[in-house]
């Protein structure tokens, strides 16, 4: 017997989590950063609830390309999730830490970050997601589709509103951003 | 799209970036997602009895005599509480209490009802009999 194959390797649940996590911490924390309108600690925070959600279902999955799509999935239906919950807390009048703070009269890339944060909150849902995904994180229509969970052709439609509305209000973003 | 939005697209991606996570990010966010796991498994034995419990209270609904005061009502009760709850119903519940009491309240004393039956020698000895009958 070869030493190949005399020995196995084992991969516990565990070290397997702890790969998942380092490859996909970056990418998920990011995610829902640019979903929530740039709040840090809510994206951590949603990144987290995501992983935990991931970590039961992980050993199942052999496929690492599907793996991708179905950890993304996870983070955007987290994100929804926190972002409804805290509509619902905002409108009983619970104290709810806004994501993105307004400035009137943004300095330099930081209150632009803002800006564009907050033109992001005022879409839909389903605007922002079509938007993050397919033009912020770099992922085809289709890919897009498949993460939100929606057809291809109301992902279209979605993305062309967004970039309506985007424009709209960040018109005047080549003056500043120059 | 057109060449305009993708200017301004590609404008928005570069100005809207996630900052990247620094080392002491990394431990952190590791650190607290191990805390919240460890947490979500300690308390997963309460996801279990919780399902449990509903589990046997759906099993004894279902299969068990269900404790229900109508159900245990039968023949006049039953009536009674009919007549009781619909005040329109032309029965009058006092007929049910003649019929009913009477019948199985009846006082029937065996005593006397067989004394008819002793035949008619016994008849001279029946006063040895009267003054037991009296004490009784």
């Amino acid at each position: 017997m070869s030493s190949s194959h005399a020995i196995v390797m084992t991969v516990s649940r565990e070290e397997r989590f702890a790969d998942f996590v380092e490859t996909h911490r970056e990418r998920a924390v990011g995610l829902a950063w640019h979903l929530l309108g740039g709040d840090r600690a809510v994206a951590e925070d949603v990144a987290q609830q995501a992983f935990l959600a991931a970590w039961r279902a992980l050993p199942k999955f052999r496929d690492e390309a599907a793996l991708s799509t179905w950890f993304h999935r996870i983070v955007v239906r987290q994100a929804r999730s926190h972002q409804r919950w805290s509509n619902v807390r905002r409108r009983l009048g619970w104290k709810v830490a806004d994501p993105v703070i307004v400035a009137p009269t943004p300095v330099g890339d930081h209150g632009l970050k803002r800006r564009i944060g907050t033109a992001l909150m005022t879409l839909s849902a389903a605007q922002r997601e079509a938007f993050v995904l397919v033009h912020l994180e770099g992922m085809t229509v289709a890919e897009a589709a498949e993460t939100s969970g929606r057809a291809i052709g109301t992902v279209k439609s979605h993305l062309h509103r967004a970039l309506k509305s985007l424009r709209a209000q960040l018109g005047d973003l080549r003056e500043e951003g120059s | 799209m057109s060449p305009e939005d993708q200017t301004f697209v590609d404008q928005l991606r570069e100005q809207y970036q996630a900052p990247a996570m620094t080392g002491a990010d990394i431990t952190r966010f590791d650190a607290r997602l191990a805390a919240r796991r460890r947490k979500r498994v300690q308390f997963a034995w309460l996801g279990g009895l919780a399902t449990a419990a509903v589990a046997l209270t759906l099993a004894v609904g279902l299969s068990g005599d269900p404790v229900s005061p109508k159900a245990k009502e039968s023949g006049h009760e039953a009536q009674w509480t009919e007549a009781l709850t619909f005040e329109d119903l032309d029965v009058n519940p006092f007929d049910f209490l003649e019929i009913d009491v009477g019948a199985s309240t009846e006082y029937e004393d065996t005593a006397y009802a067989i004394e008819s039956d002793w035949p008619a020698d016994f008849d001279g000895l029946s006063y040895l009999i009267e003054p037991m009958q009296k004490e009784i």
